[in-house]
């Protein structure tokens, strides 16, 4: 699990019933904007996040209909095992660490 | 981030700079089919929320580049490529075009080269008048030196020719063959596919093998039925015109060929109906 896709399934878990669409998420996950859809499109592949159109008129809006992404309930578990699984291993290298 | 000042305006008035829209546009060309226009959206929705100036876009893109190839491959893994509007070709529609165009293709095509077209390039007809000696379909292809390459070739257009002309259930050993043909060459296909295409085809060969015994007995006792002269090729030539008409999921270029190959098809009866058709055919059997 690479850094990128770490935070932003931490990302997706500090709200796990909300939903965001792509360069909110980039925000809040700290990374480049632009450089998120590769991670959601996998994801979503994966089943861990579901996805939706906006409803709403694009001509009012000034913009194309943006896409929705939401964890589902086996991506909130494997989100929280991945995050868990990061912490632990950071926990280990950080007590190697101090061991020196 | 988002302009409060462009919530509300027309789109129009809201497009993207030339530039960067042709940018955004050459990096939807390199995604898979189906997935363009969804992610024309998410960049174009991300791109006109901007308000920071052109740099800020132009970084966006240059990320959007960046992670190009790993948005193509998520997107190609995850299905994603079939979202496009045109639902997919049923197998089975497909199948049913290909058998045609194969197992139909063959025997008519091979017809109209071993029997009309040679009959008139050959000019069989002047040749019978100058001697009086008939004429083998045979002698008029070339079997001698490095032209005997050529004899498989001949050989494959004698039994079309020939599934053709007597018709009923060798044109559906030509289907078989087809089948086999289809069961070898889709190697993208399933196992499954494929074995089911090759059993159909099999079986096919197999009533034809039969009824080949039984038109052999039948050829030494007087009384059997007469050449079916191309009549079950107009029928099947019939039912792949309604397939060009009716399968409108199919691609354009096998339309046309089921459609071209149907008239085709239907011409072999009333070609051997005309004065000419039935002295060539009585040439070509004889």
């Amino acid at each position: 699990m690479t850094v990128p896709r770490l935070l932003v399934l931490e990302a997706f878990l500090d709200e796990p019933e909300s939903e965001r669409y792509g360069l909110e998420l980039a925000h809040v996950a700290g990374l480049a904007p632009g450089t998120i859809y590769p991670i959601l499109v996998a994801f979503e592949a994966a089943g861990w996040l579901t996805s939706r159109a906006e409803e709403v008129d694009s001509h009012v809006e000034g913009r194309p209909q943006r896409r929705y992404y939401r964890l589902t309930a086996s991506g909130v578990t494997a989100g929280r095992a991945a995050v868990a699984a990061r912490k632990q291993r950071t926990r280990r290298a950080g007590a190697r660490r101090l061991a020196w | 981030m988002v302009s409060p000042a462009r919530a509300g305006e027309p789109a129009q008035h809201l497009r993207l700079p030339p530039a960067e829209r042709a940018a955004v546009a050459v990096l939807c060309r390199l995604l898979p089919a189906g997935f363009r226009n969804r992610q024309r959206d998410e960049w174009t929705a991300d791109l006109l929320s901007f308000t920071s100036g052109a740099g800020t876009r132009w970084r966006y893109l240059a990320g959007a580049a960046w992670t190009l190839p790993a948005l193509r491959h998520a997107a190609r893994r995850g299905g994603f490529a079939d979202l496009s509007a045109v639902a997919p070709v049923p197998d089975a529609l497909t199948s049913v075009a290909h058998l045609f165009l194969l197992g139909l293709g063959w025997p008519v095509v091979s017809w109209l080269i071993m029997v009309p077209v040679t009959y008139l390039a050959a000019d069989v007809p002047g040749r019978l008048a100058r001697t009086g000696a008939l004429v083998d379909p045979k002698s008029l292809w070339p079997a001698d030196g490095p032209l005997a390459i050529l004899l498989p070739l001949q050989l494959l257009l004698h039994t079309g020719a020939w599934a053709t002309i007597l018709g009923g259930p060798f044109l559906l050993g030509t289907f078989g063959a087809a089948g086999l043909v289809s069961a070898v060459v889709q190697r993208r296909r399933s196992g499954r596919y494929r074995l089911v295409i090759a059993g159909v085809g099999l079986a096919c060969l197999a009533l034809t093998v039969v009824a080949g015994l039984a038109w052999s007995y039948g050829a030494f006792h007087p009384g059997t039925p007469d050449l079916d002269s191309g009549r079950t090729a107009a029928v099947l030539g019939s039912a792949a015109g309604v397939l060009a008409l009716a399968g409108r999921r199919l691609g354009a270029r096998i339309r046309i060929a089921l459609a071209a190959l149907g008239v085709l098809a239907i011409t072999v009866p009333f070609v051997h109906l005309t004065a000419t058709g039935a002295a060539m055919l009585n040439w070509y059997l004889d």
